[in-house]
């Protein structure tokens, strides 16, 4: 299933702007299911863009993205994103209700006994057990985005669209965090699309990792990342890969 | 830290309750335009138990809860329908534009003609005095809601009902409770002006009648009892019912601002 999503020939415009001037140009690839897929790249480079036009947020000039074969139009609890701001929460609900929210919305389980007990399966599993009556607002920047993960996973997604979660963590709530993710994806088996401007990261977490260059925003080039796993960030092997990428 | 303010607060009421009964026994002015404290508060009491004031009280507050209520039912739909559309936004920002600036006192004469004096004439004086803030408040609301909670309610495929119920209210919510705030504050002046300047309907005319009424005679207690009894509803309803409601929502969120 090479072919699991395609992404055909993708073209957009600034939105805010006369100038013609492409965001997105001529990008095309494939992504395997259960693929970690890296889409690194400067700020400009349109990788954000490109993950919204993929969740469906926005619709692309020319080409676009199919999923098993089927054009993918508009956006659909299949395909979730994670957000880099820490309000993508909602603020009224305590951190049980925001996942709860996610299993309401797909309709999944019977009755809500049934639904608490899963939100706190998945509230334990991004190592978060004991803030399920806390509201967001009282829980550091990392804990918001494990509960995000959480709700997230909740849903039970065929892919996950990252759109740099963890940009807005210190370094060390990062790799904390990027090791639960690698966790949670070698469990669940998910499609993961994640976007971000690290290199480091995106060797960490990627098999495969698209770098994209700006004005206009076009793919240079893309690499296996075929380290083991778990991924020594002190390794050689680490410090090669991070220099060629740094060279492309 | 709460308590101590609210020490502190009765302390000064004391004080300033203090200085009026000594300005009192002073003899400096004569008790029929300066009455004793202690006369206006046995006046109070016997008028809420024994007078006509608890039912003035009441046909009072019957009329704002009746046009609070309907205001907030227009505002909610007056801002939802400039929501969803440019067309209606604009109508509506033309007449807050126009209304908002106009004191509801100032339309008594006309709705004096179109209503004459009765419970209608004071509902839509009070009504055109809350309705425009509240509006402008609800529609500085929903514009303010961050753009993120949508797209998350889109993601998992709320649908528009959804989103309004679930996402658009509560995330509005403290843009609805300051409306609230300044629709109360609104109604209760323009009610009190409208009362005393419409007079009483089948015996009733609510508290600002009950203190004109007793000007003509004379009745300064009576006045003061009146004007004792608006300070107490107000402070009721901020430091109780809006505070209560704050507390158990948009602070617990860490939404107010």
């Amino acid at each position: 299933m090479k072919d699991y999503l395609h992404i055909k020939n993708i073209y957009k415009n600034y939105e805010r702007s006369d100038e013609g001037k492409m965001v997105l140009e001529n990008i095309n690839f494939l992504i395997d299911k259960s693929e970690f897929v890296a889409i690194l790249g400067p700020s400009g480079c349109g990788k954000t863009t490109l993950l919204k036009i993929i969740g469906g947020f926005l619709e692309s000039e020319k080409g676009a993205v199919y999923k098993n074969g089927e054009k993918v139009t508009g956006t659909s609890p299949d395909r979730i994103m994670v957000f880099q701001e820490f309000r993508q929460l909602f603020p009224w609900k305590t951190v049980l209700d925001n996942v709860i929210f996610a299993l309401k919305a797909k309709n999944i389980a019977k009755n809500s006994a049934e639904r608490e007990k899963i939100a706190r399966y998945y509230l334990k599993k991004v190592e978060l057990p004991n803030v399920c009556d806390y509201y967001p607002d009282q829980l550091s920047g990392g804990m918001k985005q494990r509960v995000a993960l959480a709700r997230t996973l909740a849903a039970d997604p065929e892919i996950m669209l990252m759109d740099e979660p963890f940009g807005s963590l210190d370094s060390q709530t990062r790799s904390t965090l990027q090791n639960l993710l690698i966790d949670i994806w070698q469990e669940a088996q998910k499609t993961i699309l994640f976007v971000t401007h690290d290199i480091k990261e995106a060797i960490v977490l990627a098999d495969r990792i698209i770098v994209m260059e700006k004005n206009p925003g076009r793919i240079k080039k893309i690499i296996n990342n075929n380290l083991e796993r778990p991924r020594n960030r002190m390794s050689p092997e680490f410090a090669q890969l991070y220099e060629t990428i740094s060279g492309v | 830290m709460k308590n101590n303010k609210l020490l502190q607060r009765i302390f000064w009421i004391i004080l300033l309750a203090l200085i009026w009964q000594i300005v009192f026994w002073s003899g400096r002015f004569s008790p029929l335009v300066f009455p004793s404290l202690l006369e206006i508060s046995a006046t109070l009491i016997d008028s809420l138990f024994n007078g006509d004031l608890t039912q003035q009280l009441l046909f009072s507050l019957s009329i704002i809860f009746q046009s609070l209520f309907i205001s907030l039912l227009l505002a909610l739909f007056f801002s939802l329908a400039a929501h969803y559309s440019e067309v209606v936004a604009s109508l509506i920002d033309t007449l807050v534009a126009v209304a908002h600036p106009l004191p509801g006192i100032a339309l008594m004469p006309l709705v004096l003609i179109w209503f004459g004096a009765g419970r209608q004439a004071i509902l839509f004086i009070i009504i055109h005095s809350v309705l425009w803030p509240m509006v402008l408040n609800l529609r500085t609301g929903f514009s303010s809601i961050p753009e993120i909670y949508n797209l998350v309610g889109e993601n998992y495929g709320l649908n528009r009902l959804q989103i309004l119920i679930q996402i658009m209210a509560p995330a509005s919510l403290p843009y609805l409770l300051a409306g609230l705030k300044i629709g109360w504050a609104r109604a209760w002046r323009a009610l009190i002006s409208a009362e005393m300047l419409f007079g009483a309907v089948n015996s009733s005319g609510g508290l600002g009648w009950y203190i004109f009424q007793k000007r003509v005679f004379f009745d300064l207690p009576g006045v003061f009892s009146g004007i004792i009894l608006i300070i107490i509803i107000g402070i009721l309803v901020e430091d109780f019912i809006f505070n209560k409601i704050e507390k158990k929502t948009i602070k617990k969120w860490g939404m107010k601002s």
